[in-house]
């Protein structure tokens, strides 16, 4: 009878651990094929923190499965494609031509972005249509003028893949495959693609003063224009810190590059509706803008001096445009834009090459696992 | 048996995680509101370019965007002792339809408090080059560092028609070390544990252009970060008429 008792008390115990404490509640089922080794120190100290989704916390695997993935055509339709064909380290993750071309030739329609420092972005593509790094790594796979597959039928040669159902069950601690779970293995790789070693972020570390710190004069003049209203950049890209990680408040704005009506100009407005936001794009990463050419979401520069000439002498004034624009409108009547001198113009590509990083461009756990 | 039984309920008893609900009254706070108007009417924050306002110099006008620091609230007791966080809150009206949450200071000690104060902008201490946290938020405010380093008092962007009957924009964008504005109000709360007051600091927009300094827009208000004449005339108006406070 005692023993009897002694089992009902240690099982009512049992079940009184099992069930209390609702909220930190575990799968315990799943807990121990997760694997406990969980990425916590990304992002280097200079850097604003950044969270990672409570449903998709970095691990080791997790990331080497993102990377595998990333790399691996079988993602497409016809197994010709991977991520990495649009987004190709060499050039910062993004794409050398104006646009990138997915299955069966289809041409895009606008320039693929640099994958760098997403971790701290919240808002993706050119107009913004994804709010989270998982949905926006799905959404190539499915679309036809890129990956051209279904989710049934990556989910189907993913899991009669000789390797990769051990790979999902290693990661996620669970023998199903889905679209969600490949979303989620890539924004983890992504997430760790880090650049924290230009010029400007010795600057930063060093909490140097910029005019002790710039050895290179043009660097330095560069820098004020950049930083300063006769360039007015860092009110968009913004100062020091921000441009490190592109994480900004203001995400999207229209920087006169199309005039009203303009094909292929709508961007933020396809989400949102508003006509107010017709013309609003997303504010791209500048670092290892020297690396990533051709420029703007329908890539129509490919060097970065056209670029500067475009701020200085192209602007195209529209219903929309970014009223620090028009804080310039005098200048832009005179000159199309900031006005800006041949030295000026020197001055502000030097800076932007300031925030090369080639570390990144030849980091080792980025490149492809194959 | 009993023994056991009791050990039982004692044990989901001690596993239970409910919460304990206490009566305890929470220690007296003051809500601080942001308010913002022109002529008494809720600001518009407007997303075109219709021009809501017009000042005394004809100029018509709005604001597509506000975003600025206040910082170092202060209550002070009539015995001159102060109860003082060393808080700073970003008000960010960016967009038409941004809320703006209160700032509520709490734990605020025993005692009647008379007078209030409060910096526009950061407080010189924390306003250096990454001086506050190194959030988005902040990091959006950067004052360049060469003009002084720290942070935005505030920027005002937004569009005016001109005399040539075009369409232009303005920023008021205030930051130059030393231009932030210490002001301070007559308030009357008497703090004690359960109680809680409420404190409206409204930012009258109109005063930034017909305060004690009258602006006309035509006269170049684009670009004024370096230019040291404009930035005093808005500390100017900044420091009379821009703020007023009323304690609900």
């Amino acid at each position: 009878m005692i023993n009897k008792l002694k089992i009902i008390f240690l099982f009512s115990l049992g079940i009184g651990l099992f069930i209390a404490c609702g909220d930190d509640d575990q799968p315990v089922a799943k807990k121990e094929t997760i694997p406990d080794t969980l990425i916590t120190n990304i992002g280097p100290s200079h850097f604003s923190t950044f969270e990672q989704p409570d449903d998709n916390k970095l691990t080791k695997r997790g990331v080497e499965l993102g990377r595998m993935l990333f790399y691996d055509p079988i993602l497409s339709s016809d197994s010709t494609i991977s991520c990495a064909s649009c987004h190709n380290p060499q050039y910062s993750f993004s794409d050398p031509r104006k646009y990138s071309v997915g299955v069966n030739g289809a041409v895009g329609n606008i320039q693929a972005m640099a994958l760098i420092n997403l971790a701290w972005q919240k808002k993706f593509f050119w107009n913004g249509r994804s709010g989270g790094l998982e949905h926006q790594a799905m959404e190539p796979i499915v679309n036809p003028i890129e990956m051209h597959e279904t989710p049934q039928g990556v989910v189907a040669k993913l899991k009669s893949h000789a390797k990769y159902p051990l790979y999902f069950r290693s990661a996620f601690g669970t023998d199903e495959i889905s679209l969600e779970f490949i979303g989620k293995a890539l924004a983890q790789f992504e997430r760790t693609l880090i650049s924290e070693n230009s010029k400007l972020d010795e600057l930063v570390k060093q909490n140097a003063e910029p005019s002790a710190f710039f050895k290179n004069a043009l660097e330095f003049e560069g820098f004020n224009i950049f930083m300063t209203e006769r360039g007015e950049c860092f009110h968009c890209h913004g100062g020091v810190r921000t441009l490190l990680t592109n994480a900004q408040l203001d995400v999207f704005r229209n920087n006169g590059m199309m005039s009203d009506g303009e094909q292929g100009g709508k961007g933020l407005a396809e989400v949102t509706g508003l006509s107010t936001d017709a013309g609003k794009f997303k504010v791209p990463i500048l670092r290892n803008i020297e690396f990533s050419s051709p420029y703007m979401h329908d890539g129509r520069f490919t060097t970065l001096e056209e670029v500067v000439e475009f701020y200085s002498s192209g602007i195209k004034e529209n219903s929309n445009i970014d009223p620090i624009f028009l804080k310039n409108s005098a200048r832009i009547e005179q000159f199309g834009g900031l006005g800006l001198s041949t030295r000026e113009k020197q001055a502000l590509v030097a800076f932007l090459k300031t925030l090369s990083d080639t570390s990144f461009l030849n980091n080792k756990a980025f490149k492809s696992p194959f | 048996m009993q023994k056991y039984l009791i050990l039982v309920l004692l044990s989901i008893l001690f596993f239970s995680c409910e919460e304990e609900e206490t009566n305890t009254p929470a220690n007296a706070q003051i809500s601080f509101e942001f308010k913002h108007y022109f002529q008494s009417e809720p600001l518009q924050i407007m997303a075109d370019n219709t021009l809501s306002y017009t000042n005394s110099n004809q100029n018509n006008w709005n604001v597509k965007s506000l975003k600025y620091y206040i910082s170092k609230i202060i209550i002070y007791k009539d015995d001159q002792t102060s109860y003082d966080i060393n808080m700073y809150k970003f008000i960010n009206l960016s967009e038409p339809n941004a809320v703006v949450s209160n700032y509520i200071l709490k734990d605020i000690p025993d005692g009647r408090y008379v007078k209030m104060s409060f910096v526009f902008g950061i407080d010189s201490a924390r306003n250096v080059s990454f001086g506050l946290d190194n959030t988005i938020e902040n990091n959006s405010m950067e004052w360049p560092s060469s003009l002084g380093g720290g942070y935005h008092i505030m920027m005002m962007d937004g569009v005016y028609r001109t005399n040539q009957n075009t369409l232009s924009g303005y920023g008021i964008h205030l930051g130059k070390p030393g231009n932030q504005v210490a002001l301070e109000y007559p308030i009357d709360f008497t703090a004690e544990k359960g109680r809680s007051a409420t404190i409206s600091i409204q930012m009258n927009i109109d005063q930034w252009f017909d305060g004690l300094n009258k602006v006309d827009l035509n006269d170049g208000y684009g670009y004024i970060m370096e230019n040291d004449a404009k930035q005093l005339l808005f500390k100017q108006n900044a420091e009379s008429s821009v703020f007023s406070i009323v304690q609900k």
